[in-house]
């Protein structure tokens, strides 16, 4: 039985999908089978990753509508993340992964989109004892990081922004 | 003209350069050119990742592989480095590249395995306008962070639980 880890990377910083993306392709290399829900972005984004993903044959699927601070209905936002929710706890249950992100779930907790109190206790008591879970995002609420195996903070030291640089493709996205 | 981000991956936490290898498969999925220079060859191998970049067919090279030593005065680690900083210079100065990872090249840096100030310099003197940068490791001196556009550091919260009862100021939970 693999001792298999629930995994957070959370904080202001730049690298937190990005580090979950390396641990996928780190599995992936293993011949491990990895996929990625993503509960923010939209399938209609362009992202650098989705471009890699159908290259690769790596599972990355986004469940979300974008950004919610650009979206005008806050109420979508929410039932797209419980669908989202629905749709993980399926592929959590499924046993066809050893290692699945749920990329940015820490917004529907948040947010309160999603009971942080109940999605947690159905972790703990669902999550299969072989599957690595990593959950990323900003402001993920305590009673997950108390829960989880390793939590990563990232924070923001410097960012080019502040100096004026747009973000680049192929880099932010 | 896209300009060229130089980015630090530094901190005691995990996913700094699971983060630049996430960032290399975003870059490489929008059909940029992309290699890896990996100056420690850790314990645990990379095998994973090496395994990954054989199979999408990234460029990988370990620094001082294939290299044999003549100097005996000379610390192997260092030696390793220099090899492996000439050979990053090689392919900055080339102009082929859309993206590089310097992975775990702040340890030359900080041990003096190379001069850091002529890295630095260097750098700053040759490096392509567009090419961007990713240099991953812990303990970045000053003279990088100054250097660098965008600097993440990914903190181990190694006790979740007594960090959030003791309320760390400036920590985003």
């Amino acid at each position: 039985m693999k001792n298999s880890l629930l995994m957070v990377y959370t904080g202001n910083g730049k690298g937190k999908t990005t580090a979950a993306l390396g641990l996928m392709l780190r599995a992936w290399g293993r011949d491990m089978r990895v996929g990625m829900l993503q509960f923010m972005k939209s399938a209609d984004a362009d992202y650098g990753e989705y471009h890699a993903a159908k290259i690769s044959g790596l599972e990355i699927v986004p469940l979300g509508d974008g950004c919610t601070w650009t979206s005008n209905d806050l109420e979508t936002s929410a039932t797209l993340a419980r669908q989202a929710w629905q749709e993980a706890q399926r592929r959590i249950l499924s046993a066809e992964y050893d290692l699945l992100v749920l990329d940015e779930f820490t917004f529907p907790l948040h947010f309160g989109w999603l009971d942080t109190g109940q999605v947690l206790e159905w972790i703990k008591t669902n999550r299969p004892a072989n599957l690595h879970l990593v959950i990323t995002g900003r402001h993920a609420p305590q009673a997950l990081l108390e829960i989880a195996d390793l939590v990563t903070e990232v924070r923001e030291v410097k960012h080019p922004f502040q100096k004026g640089l747009p973000a680049q493709a192929g880099i932010e996205f | 003209m896209r300009t060229g981000l130089v980015m630090v991956n530094t901190g005691n936490g995990k996913g700094k350069s699971t983060a630049a290898f996430g960032a290399l498969l975003r870059a490489w999925g929008r059909g940029m050119r992309v290699c890896v220079i990996q100056f420690i060859k850790s314990e645990t191998g990379k095998w994973g990742e090496l395994k990954a970049a054989q199979k999408l067919g990234i460029e990988w090279h370990i620094s001082g592989d294939g290299f044999t030593w003549r100097s005996k005065d000379m610390d192997e680690s260092q030696a390793r480095a220099m090899q492996g900083w000439e050979l990053a210079q090689e392919k900055i100065i080339q102009g082929q590249y859309d993206l590089i990872v310097l992975d775990e090249f702040t340890y030359p840096l900080q041990f003096g395995w190379v001069n850091p100030q002529q890295a630095i310099d260097w750098l700053k003197a040759n490096k392509p306008a567009d090419l961007h940068l990713i240099i991953t490791g812990r303990g970045a001196i000053p003279a990088l962070l100054e250097y660098a556009d965008l600097v993440s550091e990914m903190e181990e919260v190694k006790h979740p639980y007594q960090k959030g009862i003791q309320g760390q100021p400036g920590v985003e939970f």
